[in-house]
Formats: C-alpha cells, sequence, structure tokens
C-alpha cells in the first residue's frame, strides 16, 4: 500500500531544492547514453523516487514488472531484475533505472538481445548500451556466456502441459529443446552470444526464445503515456 | 526389397485375373441411358475434325429431335431398347452409323430403311470401344494421347483437355458401376488409368498437374501392366490395397491424398478432372472435396505407414501449440515455419490433426508474437486451395479482417498478405467485402500506422501499402468488390503509390488497377487523376510482370479515346511496339497486343505505329500465338488498315494476307468479327484484294454469314462489301458461290439492326450486276426490303435505301415495291436529320418515281415540299436525285393533264 500511495502522489512528489538540483544533474549524465530525452529521463527520475526515497529493490522492482509490464513469472522478474542490477548489489541504482528502461523501452533489436552494459568499471565513461544481451544476460543462467542443453531445459520446463499418460512426460520438452540447439547451435554444444544473436536477426519472433522477459508492447505504451506525460 | 516388390507384382497379377474373368461375364450387363450416350458423343466430337491430330473427321446424331426421355431414335425403334443413331466419319472418310441402344453400341447399315437397322458385328460396352475395333487411325489416335500425357516433361499442347478426356471417357461407365456394384465391364480399362494411382503407390502424385499425373502411369507401365490388361473396379482395389501396401514399404512410401482423391472422384461421380486442379486454380466443386476428407479419414489407419516423416514431426508440434505456454507455442510455431509448407503432406498434417482450428484460435490471443508466427504460416499454408478453403470454412476470414485494424503495423500486413492468399474464390472475397475488409485494407493503405516495434520487424510504410496492395488486388476480382474499393475513394491513393519505384509495390498496385480498370468508372478515374502517364512510364521497367499489368490496364483503360490520345502523349505507344518483339511471355504478350489494339483505334495512333513499324511486328504475330493474342493482334491489323491505305499495303508486303484469311476458318467469334474487319479493311486496297480473291477470302467471309453470332454474320457482310467492290469480275464471284445470294437474301429476316444493315449495303453492291440482281429478284428480295421500311434507325435507312435503289433497277421491281407499300415510309426519312440518310432516300425515290403509280404515293406523302428544299442542298447527288424525282412526278402531272384536256 505504501508503493501505491508513492504511485498517487507522483507528479506532487516535493522535492527540495538540492534534491533537485541533483536530479537534474543525474538527468543531465544519463540521458546522453540512453534512448530518452533530457525530460524524459527526469520523469525517469521522478517515476523513481516515487517509487522509492531509497534504491529500488528486488521486491519492488519485481511488483512493477508485474502490475506495469505485465509480467507474471517469477523466475523471469528475478532474471530481469539481474539484468538490470549491473553491479549485482542487488538494487537498482538512478542509473542502472534509467539505462534499463531505455533498452526495456526503446530498444532496438540489436539492444534488446545484448544490455547489460559491459562497463569495467560502474564509474568509467558510459558507454551506450552495448555489449552483452538483456535477453541472452537473462538466459545465460549461470553467466557463462553460453547457454546449454541444461539451461534451456530449466527454463522451458514449465511452459507445456505435462501428459501424464506419457512414458516420458519431459517428452516434449526436450523436443522442444533439442529443436531450439539445432537452430541455434552451430557446433560446440552451447549457443553462445553471436549464435543467439543471429538466430533472432533471421526469426525475430525468437527474441524471448526461452520465456517472457521483456514487457508487452501495449504495457510498454500505457507506462510511457503515463510517465512521460 | 526386390523380392518383395515381386511378390506385390504376382499378388498383384493373381487379383487381375480373377477379376477378368469375373469381369467378363458382368459386362454384359451394361446398360445405356440416354445422358451416357449424350456425353458421349459431345466429348468425342470435341476431339474430332479435319485436322490429322483429331480421332475422328465428324460425330453427330442422326436426328435432332429428342423426345421426352431423351431418346433420339423413333419411337418403333424405342419399343425395341434402341436410344439414338450416331454417325461417326471416321478418319479415312468412310461413315459409320452407329445405334446405341440399352444394351450397347452396334454398328448399323443406316436409318433409312426398316433393313438398314440390322446389327452388324459385337455390341460395344462404350463408343470408343466400337471405334476402336472399327477405326485404326482412332485406335492409334486415343492410345497415343493417353502416352502423350503420360510421358515425363515432354511439353504437351493441351494436356488438361487430354487428360479430361480420358477423365471423362472413364466417367460415364464408372456409372454403371456405381448402378450394379457388382457389374464391372470391359471398360474397366480406360477405368485403369485411374484405378492404379487409386489403389496403388504415387509417391509424387500430389498437386502438380501433367507430370505428376504422368509419372505413376508410367511406371505402372513398366511394371508390366500394359493397357490391355482389364483391372477390377475401384471398390475392390481399394479392398486389396492394403495388402500390397504391406508387402512393399518403400514403394507405397506415400499415398497421400491423390490415392483417396481419385477414389472419391470415382465415387462421387464427379466429372472435375482432379488431375487439373492446380495448388492455384479454384475448383468450386466443393461436393468432391468434401467427399475427400471424409475419404481420407477412412483411409488414414492403414496408410499411417506410409506418410513422410515430416507429416508426424507436423503433427507433433502442433500438438506442443496446444499443450505448450507462450514461449513453447513459439518454439513451436518458428519450428513449424521452418517445414516446406507447400508440400501436401504439409496441408495434410496441419488440417488431420485440427491444426488449422488452433491456428485460427491462436489469432484471438492476445501475445503479439504469437499472433504474428501463426500469421506467417497462414500466409504459407494459404497458398494451397483446399486450406483457404478450411480457413474460410473455420470463420478465419473474419478474423483477419478484425486484425487489419490493429494497431501493430506487423499484424496488420501479414494478415492483409493472408487475405491476398484467401480471397482467390468468390465465397472468400464477398465475406471480405461483408466484413468491412476493402474499408480496412484501404485505411492500411492509406495510413500505416504507427511505426513498428523492432521485436517484431520492420517494415516501411511503402512495405505497408504493397501488403494492403496485395490485398485489395485479390479481393478486386469480383465486380462488387470493386465497387465496394470505388466507394471508399481509395483509387487517388493506388494513382499516388505509382509514383513510387519499387517493383514490389507496382505490381500489387498496378495490378489492382487493371483489375477494375474493367468497370468503366474506373476508367475514366485512371485518366483524371493521371494515371496513365505513370502506367506509360512504368511500361519501360524492365519488370515483365509489372509490363504486363500497365499494359493490361492500358488495354482496359484505352477505351475511350481521350486515353489513347494520352498514351501517345507520354510516348506510351514506342515501348508498347518494342515489348510486341517478347513473344516467350504470352500474358505479357497478350496484354500488349491489347493495349496495341485499343489505342489504335485513334488515328494519330495508328499513324504513329506505322511510324514504328508496328505492323510488321503484328504481322509476324499472326503465327503460332494463341487465340487471345490472336484476336488483338489482329484487332490492332484492323483498326491500322481501317485509318490508313498504307497500313494495308505494309501488311500486304509483310505477307499477312494469308495467314488472316486462314484465320476465317476459325471458330472464336472475337478474333472472326476482328479478322472480318482486317480482311475487308485491306479489301479497299486492290492488290490486297487481289490476293484475298486468290485465298479464296470471299467464300470464307460468305460462309461466315452463316454464324449463329449476330456479330460475326454483321462484320463479314461489311467486309463482303468491299470484296465485291474491288474483286476483278464480282459479278462472276458471287454466282460461283451455291446458294450464297439465297443466303443473304435469307440474312434479311434477321431481327439485328447491324446485320439488316450491313446485308443491304451488301446487297446494294451485289445488285450492280445485273445477273446477279435478277437472283436476288427470284429470291424475293423486294418484298423483304420493303418490309424493312418501316424503321427508325438512320444507320439501317441508309444501306436500305442503297439496297432498293439497285435493286429498282430490275424490270418491274420498281412497281413491285410500290406494291408492298415501301414507298411512303421511304418518304417520311427524309424528315431524318441525318444528311446521309437524305442522300440515299433521295437516290431510292429517284429511281422509284420512274414508276407513275410510285409517284402518286409519294406525292400523297407529301414528297414535294421535303424534296424541293433538298434540291438546294450542296451535295450534288441528293441535289440531282431530288430534282430527278420532283422531274418524274411533274411529268406524270403534265402528262395527267394532257390527257385530261385530250
Amino acid at each position: 500500500w505504501k508503493r501505491l500511495s508513492a504511485m498517487d502522489e507522483y507528479g506532487q512528489i516535493q522535492l527540495n531544492a538540492i534534491e533537485r538540483k541533483n536530479l537534474l544533474k543525474t538527468a543531465e549524465q544519463l540521458f546522453k547514453s540512453t534512448h530518452f530525452t533530457r525530460e524524459e529521463t527526469e520523469k525517469l527520475l521522478y517515476k523513481y523516487r516515487a517509487i522509492t526515497s531509497d534504491r529500488i529493490d528486488r521486491v519492488k522492482f519485481r511488483d512493477l514488472l508485474h502490475d506495469t509490464f505485465g509480467m507474471s513469472d517469477d523466475f523471469f522478474m528475478d532474471r530481469v531484475f539481474r539484468a538490470f542490477d549491473k553491479d549485482t548489489d542487488g538494487y537498482l541504482s538512478q542509473e542502472e533505472w534509467v539505462c534499463g528502461l531505455s533498452v526495456f523501452l526503446r530498444g532496438t533489436l540489436d539492444e534488446k538481445i545484448k544490455c547489460k552494459g559491459l562497463r569495467p568499471h560502474p564509474r568509467a565513461t558510459p558507454i551506450p548500451l552495448l555489449p552483452h544481451a538483456v535477453c541472452f544476460f537473462i538466459y545465460d543462467l549461470n553467466s557463462d556466456g553460453q547457454i546449454s542443453r541444461e539451461e534451456m531445459f530449466q527454463m522451458l520446463k514449465n511452459t507445456m502441459v505435462k501428459q501424464p499418460t506419457e512414458e516420458d512426460p519431459d517428452e516434449g520438452i526436450k523436443d522442444l529443446v533439442e529443436m531450439m540447439f539445432k537452430r541455434m547451435d552451430q557446433g560446440h554444444q552451447k549457443v553462445t552470444l553471436d549464435e543467439y544473436k543471429a538466430t533472432v536477426t533471421k526469426e525475430r519472433l525468437l527474441i524471448e526464445a526461452f520465456g517472457p522477459c521483456l514487457p508487452q508492447r501495449k504495457c510498454v505504451e500505457e507506462f510511457c503515456d503515463k510517465v512521460f506525460l | 526389397l526386390d523380392s518383395s516388390f515381386r511378390l506385390l507384382l504376382l499378388l498383384n497379377s493373381l487379383d487381375l485375373k480373377l477379376l477378368h474373368s469375373s469381369i467378363k461375364r458382368m459386362g454384359h450387363e451394361i446398360r445405356l441411358t440416354p445422358q451416357i450416350v449424350q456425353s458421349e458423343v459431345e466429348l468425342l466430337s470435341k476431339f474430332s475434325g479435319d485436322s490429322d491430330d483429331a480421332c475422328l473427321c465428324a460425330v453427330a446424331f442422326t436426328s435432332d429431335i429428342t423426345f421426352a426421355n431423351g431418346c433420339r431414335a423413333p419411337p418403333w425403334r424405342q419399343v425395341l431398347g434402341d436410344i439414338c443413331y450416331i454417325q461417326v466419319t471416321l478418319h479415312d472418310g468412310s461413315e459409320l452409323f452407329v445405334a446405341a441402344s440399352t444394351e450397347g453400341y452396334y454398328v448399323i447399315k443406316g436409318t433409312n430403311t426398316a433393313a438398314d437397322y440390322e446389327k452388324i458385328g459385337d455390341i460395344y460396352p462404350s463408343l470408343v470401344d466400337l471405334l476402336k475395333k472399327n477405326s485404326e487411325h482412332f485406335r492409334n489416335r486415343i492410345t497415343n494421347q493417353e502416352f502423350m500425357c503420360v510421358e515425363v516433361d515432354k511439353v504437351i499442347a493441351e494436356p488438361d483437355a487430354k487428360v479430361a478426356l480420358a477423365d471423362r471417357v472413364a466417367a460415364p461407365k464408372v456409372v454403371t458401376h456405381m448402378d450394379d456394384p457388382a457389374a464391372v465391364t470391359d471398360d474397366g480399362r480406360t477405368a485403369q488409368r485411374k484405378t492404379p494411382h487409386g489403389g496403388k503407390k504415387t509417391p509424387q502424385y500430389t498437386n502438380d498437374t501433367s507430370k505428376s499425373s504422368a509419372q505413376p502411369s508410367s511406371r505402372w507401365k513398366s511394371l508390366g501392366i500394359g493397357t490391355e490388361t482389364p483391372i477390377p473396379s475401384p471398390q475392390i482395389s481399394s479392398n486389396t490395397a492394403p495388402k500390397k501396401a504391406r508387402g512393399s514399404v518403400d514403394l507405397t512410401s506415400q499415398i497421400s491424398k491423390r490415392k483417396s482423391s481419385s477414389i472419391s472422384s470415382i465415387k462421387s461421380r464427379s466429372r472435375t478432372s482432379h488431375w487439373s486442379t492446380q495448388p492455384d486454380s479454384d475448383v468450386s466443386d466443393s461436393s468432391s472435396e468434401t467427399s475427400e476428407e471424409e475419404e481420407q479419414q477412412e483411409r488414414r489407419p492403414e496408410s499411417n505407414a506410409d506418410l513422410p516423416s515430416e507429416y508426424w514431426q507436423i503433427q507433433k508440434l502442433i500438438r506442443y501449440l496446444k499443450g505448450g505456454n507462450q514461449t513453447a507455442t513459439v518454439i513451436a510455431l518458428c519450428a513449424l515455419l521452418d517445414f516446406d509448407l507447400k508440400l501436401e503432406a504439409s496441408h495434410l498434417a496441419i488440417r488431420d490433426s485440427g491444426g488449422l482450428d488452433l491456428l485460427i484460435n491462436l489469432l484471438e490471443t492476445d501475445d503479439v508474437k504469437c499472433k504474428i508466427g501463426t500469421l506467417k504460416i497462414l500466409r504459407e499454408i494459404s497458398q494451397n486451395a483446399q486450406t483457404r478453403k478450411a480457413i474460410v470454412d473455420l470463420g478465419g476470414l473474419q478474423m483477419l479482417v478484425q486484425i487489419l485494424q490493429f494497431p501493430n503495423r506487423e499484424l496488420k500486413c501479414l494478415a492483409a498478405e493472408t487475405i491476398a492468399n484467401v480471397a482467390k474464390f468468390k465465397r472468400s472475397r464477398r465475406i471480405v467485402r461483408q466484413n468491412d475488409g476493402i474499408k480496412r485494407l484501404v485505411d492500411l493503405l492509406i495510413n500505416p500506422g504507427r511505426p513498428s516495434s523492432p521485436v517484431t520487424g520492420e517494415r516501411s510504410d511503402l512495405d505497408v501499402a504493397r501488403s494492403a496492395a496485395l490485398g485489395l488486388w485479390s479481393c478486386s476480382k469480383s465486380r462488387k468488390n470493386k465497387i465496394a474499393l470505388l466507394r471508399t475513394g481509395a483509387v487517388p491513393q493506388l494513382g499516388k503509390l505509382l509514383q513510387c519505384d519499387s517493383d514490389t509495390v507496382l505490381i500489387p498496385v498496378v495490378g489492382t488497377l487493371q483489375e477494375c480498370a474493367s468497370e468503366k468508372s474506373y476508367q475514366e478515374l485512371i485518366q483524371s487523376e493521371g494515371m496513365v502517364e505513370h502506367l506509360v512510364k512504368r511500361l519501360k521497367k524492365q519488370n515483365e510482370e509489372l509490363q504486363r499489368h500497365c499494359a493490361s490496364a492500358i488495354f482496359k483503360c484505352a477505351e475511350s479515346d481521350a486515353t489513347r490520345t494520352l498514351v501517345r502523349k507520354y510516348e506510351g505507344l514506342d515501348p508498347l511496339v518494342s515489348l510486341l518483339s517478347k513473344t516467350s511471355n504470352k500474358d505479357l504478350l497478350c496484354a500488349v497486343t491489347g493495349a496495341v489494339w485499343k489505342c489504335s483505334k485513334n488515328a494519330l495512333n495508328a499513324t504513329r505505329f506505322k511510324e514504328l513499324k508496328a505492323i510488321e511486328q503484328l504481322v509476324a504475330l499472326l503465327s503460332n500465338q494463341p487465340e487471345e493474342v490472336l484476336v488483338n493482334v489482329v484487332g490492332g491489323l484492323g483498326e491500322c488498315a481501317a485509318h490508313d491505305p498504307d497500313s494495308r499495303a505494309s501488311i500486304r508486303k509483310a505477307g499477312g494476307l494469308v495467314p488472316l484469311v486462314q484465320l476465317l476458318t476459325g471458330t472464336n467469334h472475337s478474333l472472326l468479327i476482328n479478322t472480318t474487319k482486317v480482311v475487308g479493311a485491306c479489301a479497299l486496297d486492290a492488290d490486297s484484294m487481289i490476293v484475298i480473291d486468290k485465298q479464296d477470302g470471299v467464300r470464307l467471309l460468305w460462309s461466315l454469314l452463316k454464324s449463329v453470332n449476330t456479330e460475326v454474320q454483321a462484320c463479314a457482310a461489311w467486309a463482303i462489301c468491299p470484296c465485291i467492290e474491288n474483286a476483278k469480275d464480282a459479278g462472276e464471284l458471287v454466282r460461283s458461290f451455291v446458294g450464297g445470294l439465297e443466303l443473304i437474301v435469307g440474312l434479311l429476316k434477321s431481327d439485328d439492326l447491324e446485320v439488316l444493315a450491313a446485308v443491304c449495303a451488301a446487297i446494294a453492291k451485289i445488285a450492280k450486276d445485273e445477273e446477279n440482281l435478277g437472283v436476288l429478284t427470284d429470291h424475293g428480295v423486294v418484298p423483304l426490303l420493303a418490309k424493312l421500311a418501316i424503321t427508325d434507325s438512320d444507320h439501317l435507312r441508309i444501306h436500305l435505301c442503297d439496297a432498293i435503289a439497285r435493286c429498282c433497277m430490275w424490270r418491274n421491281n420498281r412497281i413491285a415495291f410500290g406494291q408492298a407499300s415501301a414507298v411512303a415510309p421511304l418518304v417520311s426519312y427524309l424528315q431524318s436529320s441525318d444528311s446521309l440518310v437524305h442522300r440515299s432516300t433521295a437516290c431510292a425515290l429517284h429511281q422509284l418515281s420512274k414508276d407513275p403509280g410510285n409517284c402518286i404515293t409519294m406525292h400523297e406523302a407529301g414528297v414535294v415540299q421535303s424534296l424541293l428544299s433538298m434540291v438546294g442542298s450542296t451535295d450534288e447527288v441528293l441535289q440531282e436525285a431530288a430534282a430527278g424525282c420532283i422531274g418524274n412526278i411533274r411529268h406524270l402531272a403534265l402528262a395527267n393533264e394532257k390527257a385530261k384536256f385530250k
């Protein structure tokens, strides 16, 4: 209920002068490395403040994903949080928030596959969100830069109604895994980022191949309308 | 493998032998009906003619009278079971009288005396069999034709027709199987062409027409089961099928739909040729289709092993679609897209497993990716005729039309493209219209919507327009849709799209335009919206399909003279002429020659064509082209020749007259109309007339007067006029046609104004020859002309008066016209507003006034006043005739007065 009241107060959030000044400064720094304008960045930062007065934690972010972006799979919501949380400290900083949303809301195909900004150091010059793929990162469960059969199975295991009558209820899942492997893998029994990218470029439908991890178009629009207008 | 194959053969031949023996006994139980005879004779008459290729010279019933029960034999013979008598002229010229009785066909001597009905030789179950026995040539042709279809990869002139022959030859007899399931006749031999497909393996026997229909047959033959071996009836063969199938797994790898369909086609007595069912052609024969489906379900269990692995994989994927969440669904959809969805087996698999229902249900999900994937699949599979029918049956088309309204660009485009595929038959086009689909497609065309999201693929505005145009193109094939499209006011938008430069967009846009251009309102719009310029510009693009549609649009729009002028103004004539050299692409050629024809109706265009040496090119096209092209080519030549005397000489010099005159022997009405026009126009040229005469062209024209088509009659009569005028010794020429004059006089009884006018004109020319005039009079031309005198048509009046004026020259014809009361109506012609009518009427009156009785009638009708004013006309002929007529009347009056005072 606390979050909700914060949402309601959005727009009337009163920041003191210093806070406002800081916010504008952050926006100024951030917007160039995103798909947002300065004003939009400011509004996103206001939104950030509306959600929490501190930093956004996992639970708050998951609530947001669920309520605003229509995602429902806990597993993947967790993975999305991880993709946003570049320094893996369990919280989203303002910067992570804006950069993540930039991909989430406005990302081009390239960025949607690669997301987690490969920045050697958080304080280095921000490079526009390049290497690593959001989706790939999300699907690469053990973060070894490759998606293995086991990872695929893990992600797909709940995608089908199990037929108890069949000898092996997982047969269908295994089959799906095999199909995806055949499609993506080029010979080393693991799917790399490049292979993943090649597949998705060929067939865009497969960008969320192993589970929902991107917001629905409709939700994106609603969110943008609400925040930016 | 080899041994199992041999075993199969052995089993098969044993089957055949057993059945053969029983067939022979039962074969005699055949009973013909009038319908069967009728259809068989009709069929054979299609394959008869004078040429060497034909099976027979002619085949016809001896009597035209059909009794209520369908028989043609006289009642006293019907009692004996006779149905009708058929006169067959064999290829060597001998004639054969065949009696068709309920027991079968047999040869008789003739139909003149009772003794002639005596049976000669055996009774045959079918006319084809009888003829095979009686004519070597017929047997060879029939066998050859079958084998022409059988030979793989050999391009045959009319494979469909020949396959249809075999199919239809079989069909009537199959009816007898059905009436008595046990009765299997000798003619099972003909059905044999079908039964092997029905009972046996047909691996590639799926959807391709001539090629695939050929392969199994030749293989069948190579198995050593010749054409002479009788074959069990379809029912029996389908019972034996499983046994064989188990015997040879590799050969029976794929008993696909064809198998069941050929059986079902027999069972459903459908005469539609399944071989002609091309993937893209729509056979509106849903009944045979449904029986096909039923048949499949029956057959499925036993043919399971023979389906390709794709079949099972697709079925498996569809199961995943059913049981999966969105992630699994997308994966399965993408996997499905990887399959070759054009394969028959894929369609079967999708339809059998209820996949089509599922896909259509998926259109209702919220998940965009699922929807897109589904649409992509539907777009592919809707290229198959049966599948698109199934989509429509399941209500998928309505869903597709709904999706056109969605905000997502990719979705809209895919839906439009799918609609383009589905709306290939009438019912679907109606559904699109009734669900407001035309309007939505137009909306899509005008407003491509917001830019697409990166996830679902990027499409440019132009791409969206292309999809919409594709949809509209398919829909615009029915007339009501054209009107609906017109009402949406989208035509100018199409015109705007014409300015873009991408061929892929232009083709559907121009395709839609040319499809719609058959409507008058579109023609006007295309002209007024300035689209002609763009159409002409696109003619120069090096894309044959685009060129074809452009030319076709010009063809249809150039009905109006303004458009023709525009085409010239934008220099469209040059590319048209240069396209005439593309003789290999018949569709393109047809459209281009059509455009040339319509454009040449403008005199200036005709001159330009002459400068571009189009006539020589057109003449070169007179040989080896299909009729559709010929009609246009000849039409174009006709217009050029009509406008320009030089063109006539060009046609002659290019050697066009000989093929043109030969075309007069054809049967295509529009071709005949155009040909008579050219020949008529060329006959104005004296040198050309000599050639025409040499080729016996006048006789051919004359025989066209017998045509059933009034337009052909009229055109032939018009063409005869200049021929007679320019031919040397025309009188003798006309007299040499036995019954020719009687024929032309008889045409005066026609109801068609144009025919009457043309015939009157011809009679006026013929009557220049004294002797012929005499013959005409003997045939009663005078009363017939007199009867026509009461007419409102100025056109007819002109030529009628000419004819009357000419006919007056013969003995007492003048008096006869007077007696037939033709004079008074002629006087009323002088009130007409047409000066040409005045002229010829005055001439006729002048001639008629040489008879005092007519003078009195004329005077009473008040002719003098009108004539007096015409004496002052600037037209000398009219002046003279009017004055002469008044003079004659005056003479009579004077003589009368003189007589009074004596």
